[in-house]
């Protein structure tokens, strides 16, 4: 598939001596904004209706299920002894997993001074933000008396008399996702600010603007806003990178801290860590990919943009694939009978359909990026990364229930089947997922303009520094 | 366990390594009055069969509602009551003060319950027996409930492939008392025992391991 | 309606706080007190059920002692805590003894606030030994509330073709009355039949006795839905009275058990069990040895030292080898000494003959070594014949009076006919009016008696159950009986100790016992439940009881003084010469898919059928299999291949012109050529739970009685089976044969460390083998407390200031334990064999585990481990299956597994139980 460029220039090519340019075209500040904004803006596409329709449904059908599992009890799922979780819990930690990207992109690939993540940073954001609020929706329901869940929470309580179980991981739990959720959305936001000011300044509509003008918190661009607003965004870039590793493997420990086998490893907190970024950075590709052409919005995201995803996706799936044979290898080194059985039984037992599903989606389908090819063809990313998807969801499954099924004493051993409701959970989260999206593309700024024009801005700067130099040097 | 603290995150069960906990995923005690929503109206308690099957209820369980984990508890109805007896009695529990509802019904007389920490207790005279082991021990789980392992008595020209083997091979190799970290003989692979550390006399025989692991 | 306005409406408060609150109504005593039964619903003070009004009006009428009702106030006295020491809210208990499932028990019940909750064994009573699954699950069965007849009042009677008439009982009694009088005026009651079971119970049998004084020409039928009452025949032959076995395996250093379940199901096996285990002490006392031959699995079999599959048709040669090899001993024959090179008695090279040459010579030299410790006991199964031989050979031995004893039975003497008699007779006309007490013939008849065909030939037909059942439907008259924990009743154990069993509540769907039912149809001058029973013991006392005298035996459940007939042990018959050639044994190869044999078990829970109604014994999980909520053809792996059938399909058995198809249940262990099927499944009017198909309600398990006939109810021979390729879903609360190959090896592989087994040589040679590895695992002991880290908790253990706190702790010696017992089957199953059996000791042992009982999430424990709590899960499987959501029993999935339970088991759902 050949896209035009432009300029002509395929900004994936490395050159000496001077940077890829991030936005192509003859793009102005003016073009920036009009791009960005048009998608808000102009009249809804059908396939954005329909699409609308269709996740509105969903997430309609996860409400219902909601009433229908808190009316009758958690049994509703397929859960039973000895799979006392099952794919609620894969549910959960997968969308965790998803919330990844956003964040990392956003804050730690902005303390790194990564230039690209300008681009794609809003989106990947609203993602974690809504990836996160499907998460959030499992573990509130998962538990048996769903109307006590907020016991969870350590407050003062007249009733217990007690606090929660501080030494629980499920505890630290509730303060990593909760934490990490309110930072991601705090960031998020504020890095909306300049935008939503923008989109005030732009709308016609007396309520657009009143709305806009209230949540862009009275921005007027005056260079004390920007410094305050610098400022404020450093530090919470600063807050949110360690959250982006601190959820994840905090999330591991309600696995790592237990004593099922094929739990209970070490390697757990940086392997989920990794495979989170993996997970985010296929979302955010399959999102975006399909988005960008459907906004118009290949000039702002650029096919450097996708590659340099792609290298992460690699690097991370590769680095999940090494903690896929970190583990064997430290399950037969170990000497521990039943952590040995635990990954054999993974591999061959009955579930080794899950387990290689997972091992192709996840280690095997991304070593396609070491072919440049495969890297700057949107449509092989997609595919790659919807199998990347859907390995990491099987990545859970096979966590969480193949080691459940099959633990200590063989009399307990028992087979996983899934019931409508766990389907229909499954793909009403998407639901939920999609709905928030589609309405984030539609209300809010899905392109960061403001960072993306400071780094135009360095690139007209270089393009004319280059220019000058290569005038001197003639 | 509090069950009326537990909000059913099952965590626990997950990490019971023998599985005993039971969760509560449904409603089961819709027919005999704890309702949920529209169950728990007067008009639907009031029920003919609802009342009938209320009567079954003993007032000395709680029940336990939906979305709530258990397990046995030893019978601590009876255990408190046995102790509130003892102590009225200026005297400390001794056996027979509970006989725990498992206990009363075996026919065979298999089960003992009690104070492990009273020596003279039948219970940790078992619990001493040498026949006695706890299941999953390296788990460091420390089981309060021990078993006695099962003897039988076969004719001796009955006895079976493993039956012979375990004769020829197991050696008393220590006592109860343990050893110390300096021990360092292969710890957990039970299924590479029998060559490597059993290489000694008894392994001069030659029934064992091969008909064993034949199929 | 509320209940606040309800209470406005009528004078009497639909919650009573107090007796006398309910009784100061005098509006309540004109309109209700005075009355039987309430009989319009009008009349019913709003907002309260009819039935809970029954229990009210029942309670008061007899604490109020109002004049003329059926209860008058009657004192029982309680056991354990007098009435002044009775603290509110506190249990009381009381002694009872009762007949249940063809065993009598000696029981405590538990009671609190007037309502029985839990049953205990008697343990002051002399043969006491724990309980079984059917006394536990009486406590549901008496709450249930299908027993009742719908809201239609508690006597239902058809006119024409519509049923549920509501009629009282006086109305049946007029009738009854009236055709008593009739059948007596005419040929001396010829036209009368009674059908009812054996029974243990004097007063039954004297009121039996009564109404064929009166009505000397009726016919009195009697059968034994499990057996056909081999044991009566064969003891009538051989003792010249009909008996009952006890056995005292505390005696006996060998026994052999022939196609028997002395552990398991059959009669008396809770005195058995316990006897048995005391002489399985390993480490302090004796241990005795225990061969068991037999087709398919019981319980007695895994508990055997050593077992051997036996296809039933050879059993009687069986027995007939073992009695000539003990005589040749006795002539002197010398011992050859096998034991030197010879193979593993499960070695997969020796064949089959070889097997069971090297089991019959070791049994016969212990046989005859043990002399008069050594016991052999035959299943009835096998027919009269075999049990006489049985029972000669133990005369022969030694062992007849004291290890294997017989009681008559208090029905000894009645004078009754069988099924097949009584068919006969309705089909020539004699019979104008029948009475069936019970047993549901309809559905626990062989499949050769045209049950339903007779009833409808009979002008007047009644029925009186507990349940409303199939045979209930074709009567004219649908009465209810009383269960035994709310009726008046009594019985002789097999040691001939008399007792009565008390009622623990007023019935509550007002039924009434067979012994009253008769009183009040022959129009008896005592009619009254408790002086019927009362008569019955002076009689047996041979005076009157003084009134001290009678509260002391209602006290303690027994008397030393009040003894049924003493054992017999003169044998005055022969028994039919056995076959005399050598037992055949068929090898795999040899399978012949004309010539099957099935075994006919009775299921550990349904009993016949009686208990499909209660879902906990519906969701208990069976031995072996851990089958729940249907039957299966047990078959052994060999014999499913020589099939072509495999686990979960179905298998068509033809017996003649019936069939049935069942699907298919690979266990290894069992006979060559041999199937067995569990009795009392399929059955189509047992209630909500068990099956009921008028309301939809799917019948549970399939039902085997088609090719089950009058001439061998145990066993069906020759029957031809054919695969059949339909599949089904087992609802296993384990999975055996599912399971993969490497989850099997793993299975196998564990359960050795898991389930700690030794023999008594390898206990002598190495005391603690079951703490040296490889059967326990290393455990390193490091550190201070010798665990691997410091933990708090040991130092609160270890301080001296908390010593007076008991440190609650449990040992389950397995030795002992029937639940958890491997079975080291001779089948050629190899090692599968092991592994499948060991998977199922792994599980008991769980069960009865650590720290905890349980059974899988749905299931309650197994009945041995579990029992206070129960009463409170006990509910539950009843209600998971009949919650909507639930699959229905009869279509068992996983699911059913997976929460009816258990745990209730989370579907092994039942729920739980809990100890």
């Amino acid at each position: 598939m050949s896209l035009a460029i432009p300029n002509g220039l395929d900004n994936t090519v490395e050159r000496p001596g001077e940077r890829a340019p991030l936005v192509l075209g003859n793009t102005n500040y003016h073009d920036i904004t009009e791009s960005v904004c048009q998608v808000a803006e102009r009249k809804p596409s059908a396939g954005w209706v329909g699409g609308f329709l269709v996740a509105f449904a969903l997430l309609q059908m996860l409400g219902l299920l909601i009433v229908y599992l808190i009316y009758t009890g958690v049994g509703v799922w397929g859960n039973r002894a000895p799979i006392f979780w099952g794919w609620p819990i894969v549910n959960f930690v997968f969308w965790v997993g998803i919330g990844h990207a956003g964040t990392l992109i956003s804050a730690i690939l902005y303390l790194f001074r990564q230039e690209w993540r300008t681009s794609i940073n809003r989106a990947a954001e609203a993602m974690t933000i809504f990836a996160v609020a499907c998460a959030g929706t499992f573990p509130g329901i998962h538990v048996g008396r769903a109307w006590l869940a907020f016991w969870l929470a350590p407050y003062p309580s007249l009733n217990l008399w007690m606090w929660p179980q501080f030494r629980s991981p499920l505890l630290w739990d509730v303060f990593a996702v909760s934490t990490y959720g309110t930072v991601s959305l705090l960031f998020w936001y504020m890095g909306m600010v300049p935008d939503l000011a923008t989109f005030r300044d732009r709308s016609k509509n007396k309520y657009r603007r009143m709305i806009y003008g209230l949540l862009c918190l009275g921005w007027s661009g005056s260079s004390r806003h920007w410094m305050r607003y610098e400022k404020a965004y450093a530090i919470l870039a600063a807050l949110a990178a360690p959250l982006v590793l601190s959820v994840h493997t905090i999330v591991s420990f309600d696995f790592a801290v237990s004593q099922v086998p094929g739990w209970h490893t070490t390697i757990f907190p940086p392997y989920f860590v990794a495979g989170a970024i993996f997970s985010g950075f296929a979302m955010v590709l399959t999102l975006m990919i399909p988005a960008r052409s459907m906004l118009n919005l290949e000039k702002l995201i650029t096919i450097r943009h996708l590659e340099n995803m792609c290298k992460i996706i690699l690097a991370t799936g590769s680095l999940v694939g090494l903690a896929y044979g970190t583990e064997f290898f430290i399950a037969w080194y170990g000497q521990v009978p039943a952590e040995q059985f635990a990954f054999i039984n993974r591999a061959f037992g009955p579930y080794w359909w899950a387990y290689w599903t997972m091992v192709s989606c996840n280690v095997i389908s991304p070593q396609l990026f070491w072919f440049k090819k495969c890297r700057t063809t949107p449509w092989i990313i997609v595919v790659v990364c919807i199998f990347v998807n859907i390995g990491m969801w099987f990545e859970r499954f096979v966590i969480t229930i193949t080691s459940l099924s099959r633990d200590y004493l063989p009399s307990a051993w028992a087979y996983f089947s899934p019931t409508w409701v766990d389907w229909g959970m499954l793909i009403g989260s998407f639901g939920l997922f999609f709905t928030l999206f589609l309405l984030f593309c539609r209300t809010l700024p899905v392109i960061n303009m403001a960072e993306v024009k400071s780094s135009l801005a360095k690139q007209h700067h270089m393009a004319h520094a280059a220019a000058e130099h290569g005038e001197a040097e003639h | 366990m509090a069950y009326n603290r537990c909000i059913g995150t099952r965590y626990c069960a997950n990490n019971c390594p023998v599985k005993v906990r039971r969760f509560n995923y449904f409603n089961y005690n819709a027919e005999v009055g704890v309702g949920y929503g529209v169950e728990a109206f007067p008009s639907a308690i009031e029920k003919a069969n609802r009342k009938l099957q209320a009567l079954v209820l003993n007032p000395e369980v709680t029940v336990r509602g939906r979305g709530v984990m258990e397990k046995c508890t030893y019978c601590v109805q009876r255990v408190e009551k046995a102790k509130i007896h003892a102590r009225k009695e200026g005297r400390k529990i001794e056996d027979g003060d509970v006989i725990t509802a498992c206990q009363a019904a075996c026919s065979t007389n298999a089960i003992d319950f009690g104070n492990i920490s009273d020596e003279e207790s039948v219970v940790a005279k078992k619990h001493a027996d040498t026949r006695a082991y706890g299941m999953l021990e390296q788990l460091n789980i420390k089981p309060r409930t021990m078993y006695l392992a099962r003897v039988r008595n076969p004719h001796p020209r009955l006895k079976t492939t493993q039956q012979i083997e375990d004769l020829a091979t197991i050696e008393a190799h220590h006592g109860h008392g343990g050893h110390g970290e300096g021990d360092g003989h292969d710890e957990h692979a039970a299924d590479a025992h029998g060559e490597a550390a059993h290489n000694d006399s008894a392994h001069s025989d030659e029934h064992h391991g091969e008909e064993q692991h034949a199929e | 309606m509320t209940q606040k306005q309800s209470s406005k409406n009528s004078q009497a408060p639909n919650y009573w706080r107090s007796l006398s609150e309910l009784n100061g109504s005098s509006e309540f005593k004109e309109k209700f007190l005075h009355r039987e039964f309430p009989v319009a619903a009008s009349e019913f003070p709003e907002g309260v059920s009819r039935r809970r009004w029954m229990q009210l009006m029942g309670a008061s009428l007899a604490m109020a002692g109002v004049a003329g009702c059926r209860y008058p106030e009657e004192v029982i006295a309680p056991f354990v805590i007098r009435p002044e020491g009775r603290v509110p809210g506190e249990f009381y208990e009381r002694a009872t003894n009762f007949e249940l499932a063809g065993t009598v028990h000696n029981l405590i019940v538990r009671c609190f606030d007037g309502r029985p909750q839990h049953v205990e064994p008697n343990t002051t009573h002399p043969s006491s030994a724990g309980t079984n699954t059917y006394v536990q699950a009486s406590i549901l069965g008496l709450y249930d509330p299908d027993r009742s007849r719908g809201d239609d009042g508690p006597v239902l009677k058809r006119i024409g073709d519509a049923r549920k008439q509501e009629t009282t009982w006086e109305d049946f009694f007029t009738v009854g009355r009236a055709a008593i009088k009739k059948a007596a005026s005419n040929n001396e009651g010829k036209g009368f039949a009674l059908l009812t079971s054996p029974t243990e119970s004097p007063t039954t049998v004297r009121m039996l006795a009564e109404l064929q004084a009166k009505l000397p020409q009726a016919t009195i039928a009697s059968y034994n839905t499990i057996d056909g009452g081999v044991m009566r025949q064969a003891t009538q032959q051989m003792l010249g009275t009909a008996c009952e076995q006890s056995l005292d395996l505390s005696k006996a250093k060998v026994i052999f058990v022939l196609g028997a379940d002395p552990l398991g199901n059959d009669p008396g096996s809770l005195l058995a069990s316990r006897t048995f285990a005391e002489k399985r002490d390993p480490t302090t006392g004796e241990m005795s040895r225990l061969y068991v031959a037999e087709a398919g699995y019981s319980v007695t079999g895994t508990m055997a030292d050593t077992r051997l599959a036996v296809r039933p048709s050879q059993m009687p040669a069986f027995l007939a080898e073992v009695g000539r090899g003990v005589d040749r001993l006795k002539a002197g024959e010398s011992h050859d000494d096998h034991s030197h090179d010879e193979l593993p008695f499960n070695h997969e090279d020796i064949t089959a003959t070889e097997r069971q040459e090297r089991f019959l010579d070791c049994l016969v030299h212990d046989i005859h070594a043990a002399g008069e410790q050594a016991v052999v006991i035959v299943g009835t199964g096998l027919g009269a014949d075999a049990v006489a031989a049985g029972i000669e050979l133990n005369k022969k031995l030694g062992s007849l009076g004291t290890i294997q004893t017989f009681t008559p039975c208090a029905d000894r003497d009645l004078q009754t006919k069988s099924l097949a008699e009584l068919v006969d007779a309705i089909n020539a006309g004699d019979i104008e009016t029948l009475m069936i007490a019970g047993n549901n013939p309809l559905v626990t008849a062989p499949g050769d008696v045209d049950v339903a065909a007779a009833i409808g030939k009979v002008k007047q037909t009644v029925y009186l159950g507990e349940y409303d059942d199939e045979t209930a439907v074709l009567c004219n008259w649908s009465l209810p009986m009383s269960h035994p924990l709310e009726s008046w009743s009594d019985c002789v154990n097999g040691q001939g100790y008399y007792g009565i069993g008390q009622p623990q509540i007023l019935p509550l769907m007002g039924g009434r016992t067979l012994a009253e039912v008769i009183a009040f149809l022959i129009e008896s001058e005592v009619t009254d439940p408790m002086l019927i029973v009362r008569k019955t013991a002076d009689e047996i006392a041979g005076k009157s009881l003084k009134e001290r005298e009678w509260r002391q035996l209602l006290h303690d459940g027994f008397s030393d003084a009040l003894k049924g007939p003493a054992a017999i042990s003169d044998v005055s018959g022969t028994a039919k010469e056995l076959p005399s050639e050598t037992p055949e044994v068929v090898a795999a190869k040899d399978i012949d898919e004309n010539n099957f044999e099935v075994v006919f078990t009775v299921p550990d829970g349904l009993y016949d059928g009686r208990f499909a109604n209660n879902g906990w014994l519906q969701e208990l999980p069976q031995p072996i299999t851990k089958l729940t909520w249907g039957n299966g053809a047990l078959i052994g792996p060999a014999t499913a291949a020589k099939l072509g059938i495999k686990h979960g399909y179905y298998i068509t058995l033809r017996r003649g012109e019936s069939k049935i198809e069942l699907p298919v249940y690979e266990v290894p262990g069992i006979a060559p050529g041999v199937v067995t099927v569990s009795i009392g499944y399929g059955r189509t009017r047992a209630g909500m739970v068990g099956g009921m198909t008028d309301y939809s309600v799917d019948a549970v398990g399939i039902d085997v009685s088609p090719i089950r006939t009058t001439d061998s109810m145990s066993i069906a021979y020759s029957v031809e089976a054919r695969p059949n390729y339909s599949e089904y879903e087992f609802a296993t609360t384990q999975n055996h044969w599912a399971i993969d190959e490497l989850g099997r090896e793993e299975t196998e592989r564990r359960s050795y460390n898991l389930v700690r087994e030794g023999t008594v040589e390898l206990l002598n040679k190495v005391p603690t083998f079951a703490n040296e590895q490889p059967k326990a695992p290393h455990v390193p002991k490091v550190g201070e407390y010798g665990s691997l880290q410091y933990e708090p908790i040991q130092e609160i253990e270890k301080d001296p200031a908390f010593d007076f706190a008991p440190q609650w702790g449990m040992a389950i010696d397995l030795s002992k334990c029937l639940a958890a017992t491997p079975v080291w089957s001779l089948a050629k199953a190899k090692t599968t064999c092991r592994s499948s059996v060991r998977n199922k000791f792994a599980t008991a042992v769980k069960c009865t585990g650590c720290v905890s009982t349980r059974t899988s999430k749905a299931t309650p424990t197994t009945l041995k481990s579990s029992t206070s709590r129960w009463l409170v899960s006990t509910a539950k499987p009843h209600l998971a299956n009949r919650f909507a959501r639930s699959p229905r029993p009869s279509t068992p999935t996983k699911a059913s597994t997976r929460w009816l339970t258990t745990g209730v088991s989370e579907r092994v759902t039942v729920r739980t139980t809990a100890r």
